[in-house]
């Protein structure tokens, strides 16, 4: 018996109890049919050797540990950066009951997102009827002021058609003509989550501005829309707005999610709060451009802005670290005719002054890095700007072109020279990479943390140890309120790394009277 | 409809349950038209209002037990 | 307390909210329950129907109900999200089904295997690349005990012939290849899921020839059917079992191995704790084997003394004899949490709204609190699980069957109850509200709460969750009544 009233354990350590590892061990003894401890030893040296990374990377069917997710995850948080919007996923209910949980556990936040329920007749029939009361019931009962519709894999297969079944749900009466309701295709066994939040914010863009292009000009408003894409950061969306108001620059936020995803605890629950508003929206054709902050998954919105729109839809990078965050401000300023202020100059001396006070812990560190291709070249880029070596640098949901450029950047300095580059990988094989050649640590999201123990596992030489940046984050709070573009994010990005540098060093230097001459008061 | 087998239990406070598996419905057997040692069966009488017939057999039979039955 | 005029003008008004024909079809949903008289039909709530379309149903789908709960927890086993990328991301070691192994090696609880379907797969059909799939994972994996391949929503829509690939492959591997048809769309919640997975068991693992566990049934062999071993939950149930004298030679499914699936045909009891997710493979393994299956809970010191008892009965006198000892050693323990717990929790008014077992199991937990609980309701539950559900119910309660967000928000709004226990998507809405909120499907991260240990756990988890100062401060002090203007 393990428990007291004073003294009452969870899980661990309840588990670890003699009792309770006596009946475990019983229970693969004499029931699992489990393997000698030898051949599972074995495997397992065998899972870290170079003939099984030679094997795992001829996989050409299975994907294992994928470091993606699908369409209409991206269509729901674009949606959720607009002005009391709901967003609506026209297919299987369970998809939505997902993507409401992701982000959940990401924000800890509650999700408002509606489906409309199809099941085995509306796969037979189509999904009409689900649409005709699917809007009807979630525009009475929630009252929001747009309902932005995307699509599962279900209502793709079967090729429901979202525009035909819209209007005809509004000739039915079920709701006004006039109530908005963009939508967007998207399929969830083409391209990944970046691709179902561009075409949501296509499909939005459009919806508000293709008809009234008449009186739009760019530049007539003076301001500068930005996209940040999908982003799992509350900070990145503030970021951006404060570095354009310390310009000066009336900026638009082409989805802005983070008062909706910020909502306070104080006896109410809002179901929505604050977002990119339809008369933002139907405005933004008059700025002088738009730009798209994260270049790599964004194909159909930019088109759609640059032939409609007819803005020059500016390249740049995702700002992440010095010298994208520099260009990012400098084609501000070139485009609004601003200078950039004293303010955030101050603040980029700022950052320079952290690089200078902590590159000597960063230099020449190895990192692997994983995540959105966006995300991946930031890191990269921006970890060279410290010093310190990308090793391996893959994405699941990347191109070939990006494989490309990402080769370049790392050509471009010294630091890169061991970048190893890797597109439409998954995590087992990043597994397999971080075996065969050590990084001293690994960048990306919750699920990396896998990876950490079995490196552990071979033992406490090979284990490389997680730094949690990306999406989602679920086994660490509050993160997602961090910033990790401009030079402020580019600041938290810095204090991570380094600490992270620092704590380790502190883990490997705790050993009273072995390793501890080493375990200095100041570093 | 076809003619759905079911299966018949006691629980544990000794009511007769009748299980439709094609349903997923599992409700009490208020009553059992021929409850004799020599014929048992008849009509069944759901709590739920449902009716079911079940052929009479010759014997109490032994529960649980699946068989064919016919809706009413 | 509501009365029951109350909690039905509560219901009226709730559904003055929605278009007159999802108005009449919710109406079936809902009910006020005093708890009199249970009717043996399912106290006339309407269950396992399908949800209106664009009310936020909280519900998930045959996939979530067969790779999330049923099949996914069996560890020793490859379980293939068959299909586009999501569905397996975003069910990845989410339910917090406890299993110990080497993971990637010998078990693969916590990882995510998926055929990432492209276009190409849809158009052309995806069956040569599963059958590429299945001798990648066989060669990566190669003490996977079997493979599961849990069909996504297209499968089913694209005329692919998974059980056909299935078939080829497993007699290649020599191994089982389970095809499982739990398609998203199939159903009207995670239930039907359970009932597909449950068949595919019956057919390919416990029909599987040569599959039977040649050894000897000892008199005394049960399993545990239906525990997830959610924070280990069955692992603190089944240190009970086996303190009273019974092996447990098979859990289902968490934590749970092929073998252990194989020789649960021979068991003398099938002990059933999540009815509505195991029934059908209890039921025919009644049919098929003669094992007598029986309803536990072990949620809370009453209902667990009273479920050893039942158990026990079910065996010899050695048996009964280890299931007092069981409770004669564990009775002193809970009475001092009890003891320790009940002043701070007594009269506290709870709202459930779960899944599975849970709205009806942990009810007498929570009475073992000197807590009542005022509200329940069913995800997915059917008619036989609100009968059921009757017969725990002391005083008048709101029963809501798969309900709806407005519907949660308001009913709560108005009950304003101390706790609820619900899930995640349910559990930030009513945080903000400045209501004590305990996730009751992955216990908040926390757990085991089933057996003596978990209910210690369980007391200490409502206690710090319904006590914790941060309820009190949702209002700043100068929007205090009487406060002076800041």
């Amino acid at each position: 018996m393990s428990q007291t009233a004073e003294k009452i354990v969870p899980c661990y350590p309840l588990f670890q109890q003699p009792e309770y590892r006596e009946t475990l061990k019983k229970k693969a003894a004499e029931y699992e049919n489990r393997e000698p401890a030898n051949v599972i030893d074995e495997t397992f040296e065998w899972t870290t050797s170079p003939e099984y990374r030679a094997l795992n990377f001829q996989r050409e069917a299975l994907t294992v540990n994928p470091a993606k997710a699908c369409q209409p995850l991206g269509a729901v948080l674009c949606s959720l950066g607009f002005h009391a919007t709901l967003p609506y996923v026209h297919g299987s209910q369970g998809c939505t009951a997902y993507f409401r949980t992701y982000f959940n556990r990401h924000f800890k936040e509650p999700i408002a997102c509606v489906s409309d329920s199809m099941t085995e007749d509306a796969a037979v029939f189509g999904g009409q009827k689900n649409m005709f009361a699917g809007l009807q019931n979630a525009k009475a009962l929630y009252e929001p002021e747009m309902i932005a519709v995307s699509s599962t894999c279900m209502a793709e297969v079967i090729g429901d058609d979202l525009n035909a079944f819209i209007t005809n749900t509004k000739k039915d009466g079920r709701i006004p003509m006039d109530f908005p309701t963009p939508y967007a295709h998207t399929p969830s066994f083409i391209g990944s989550h970046l691709t179902g939040w561009d075409n949501m914010l296509e499909g939005i863009l459009r919806y508000f501005t293709l008809n009234s292009m008449q009186d739009k000009e760019p530049g007539k408003s003076g301001k500068i829309n930005l996209v940040a894409g999908f982003d799992g950061y509350l900070g990145n969306y503030r970021v951006l707005k404060q570095m354009a108001r310390e310009m000066g620059v009336e900026a638009t936020l082409l989805s802005d999610p983070e008062a909706v995803l910020d909502t306070p605890a104080d006896g109410k629950y809002r179901m929505y709060a604050g977002g990119t508003t339809q008369e933002e929206v139907k405005q933004a054709p008059n700025a002088i451009d738009t730009l798209f902050l994260q270049p790599w998954g964004i194909d159909k919105s930019k088109k759609f802005v640059k032939e409609t729109w007819n803005h020059p839809t500016t390249a740049v990078d995702a700002p992440y670290g010095l010298a994208a965050t520099d260009q990012f401000l400098m084609t501000l300023s070139r485009l609004s005719g601003r200078p950039i202020p004293a303010s955030l100059e101050l603040e980029r001396g700022r950052l320079v002054d952290m690089m200078a006070d902590s590159h000597a812990w960063l230099h020449g560190r190895s990192f692997s890095v994983y995540g959105d291709p966006d995300f991946v070249m930031g890191m990269a880029r921006f970890l060279m700007e410290l010093g310190a070596e990308p090793l391996h640098l893959l994405s699941n949901n990347a191109t070939k072109r990006w494989g490309k450029a990402m080769e370049t950047l790392l050509a471009s300095s010294p630091y890169g020279r061991r970048g190893e580059v890797h597109f439409g990988r998954d995590l087992w094989h990043m597994r397999s990479l971080v075996f065969e050649k050590k990084p001293d640590f690994l960048i990306g999201n919750s699920y990396g943390k896998f990876i950490q123990r079995d490196t552990l596992h071979k033992g406490k030489a090979f284990e490389v140890p997680l730094i949690r940046i990306g999406f989602p984050i679920f086994d660490r709070h509050h993160l997602h309120r961090q910033t990790t573009l401009g030079y402020q994010g580019a600041m938290y990005l810095l204090t991570t790394l380094v600490n992270a540098v620092l704590e380790r060093l502190d883990e490997d230097t705790r050993g009273m009277a072995e390793t501890d001459y080493n375990y200095d008061l100041i570093r | 409809m076809p003619v759905p087998e079911i299966m018949l239990r006691r629980n544990e406070r000794g009511d007769l349950l009748c299980y439709v598996p094609k349903k997923d419905l599992e409700a009490v057997v208020r009553e059992v038209e021929f409850d004799q040692e020599d014929r048992w069966g008849g009509t069944l009488s759901l709590a739920n209002g449902e009716k079911l017939y079940l052929e009479p057999l010759a014997a109490k039979p032994a529960i649980p037990l699946t068989v064919r039955v016919r809706k009413l | 307390m509501l009365t029951q005029d109350e909690a039905q003008k509560l219901i009226q008004e709730v559904l003055a909210a929605y278009p007159p024909e999802a108005a009449e079809d919710r109406a079936k949903h809902l009910a006020v329950l005093d708890g009199e008289s249970a009717d043996g039909g399912g106290c006339g709530i309407t269950a396992n129907r399908k949800s209106l379309p664009g009310v936020m149903t909280i519900r998930g789908c045959a996939y979530a109900g067969s790779k999330g709960v049923v099949w996914g927890p069996i560890k020793d086993m490859i379980h293939i999200s068959h299909g586009p990328v999501g569905c397996g991301q975003y069910s990845r070691a989410g339910r917090r089904n406890y299993y110990v192994g080497y993971t990637g090696v010998n078990t693969f609880g916590t990882m995510n295997f998926t055929s990432d379907f492209q276009e190409k797969d849809i158009v052309f059909g995806g069956d040569k690349k599963l059958a590429k799939l299945l001798d990648e994972a066989n060669t990566l994996f190669p003490l996977n005990k079997g493979i599961s391949v849990q069909s996504e929503c297209p499968v089913g829509l694209i005329g692919d012939d998974i059980e056909a690939v299935a078939k080829k492959k497993s007699a290649d591997l020599a191994k089982p290849v389970v095809p499982v048809r739990c398609e998203g769309f199939r159903g009207v919640s995670q239930s039907l899921g359970h009932h597909i997975a449950n068949d595919t068991i019956r057919d390919y693992i416990l029909d599987r020839p040569n599959a039977a566990f040649t050894g000897e049934a000892g008199p005394y062999d049960v399993a545990v059917i239906g525990d997830y071993n959610i924070g280990g939950d069955a692992w603190s149930s089944r240190i009970l079992l086996e303190e009273m004298g019974l092996n447990v030679v098979a859990q289902w499914s968490g934590d749970g191995t092929l073998a252990e699936l194989e020789r649960t045909p021979k068991v003398r009891l099938n002990l059933v704790h999540c009815y509505r997710s195991m029934n059908y493979i209890s039921r025919h393994m009644e049919s098929k084997y003669g094992i007598p299956w029986l309803e536990y809970n072990f949620f809370g010191p009453t209902k667990i003394a009273d479920s050893l008892r039942r158990i026990a009965a079910k065996f010899d006198a050695r048996i009964q004899a280890g299931a007092e000892a069981v409770i004669a050693k564990y009775q002193p323990m809970a009475d001092a949490i009890t003891e320790r717990f009940r002043p701070r929790l007594q009269g506290k008014r709870v709202m459930l709204y779960v899944g599975g077992l849970r709205p009806r199991h942990v009810i007498g937990a929570y009475e073992d609190l000197g807590m009542e609980v005022v509200g329940t309701g069913y995800e997915f539950g059917h008619n036989d699980d609100y009968e059921r559900t009757q017969e725990e119910l002391k005083n008048t309660t709101l029963i809501y069957d798969d309900a709806t967000g407005y519907e949660l928000e308001r009913f709560v709004e108005q009950v304003r109850p101390d706790l609820i226990g619900s899930g995640i998507k349910e559990k930030y809405v009513f945080q903000k509200m400045g209501i004590p909120f305990r996730q009751m499907h992955s216990w908040d991260y926390s757990g085991p709460y089933h057996g003596y240990d978990g209910y210690a756990i369980f007391a200490r988890d409502m206690d710090m969750t319904i006590n914790n100062p941060c309820w009190k401060m949702m209002t700043p002090p100068w929007r205090q009544p009487g406060a002076e203007a800041a």
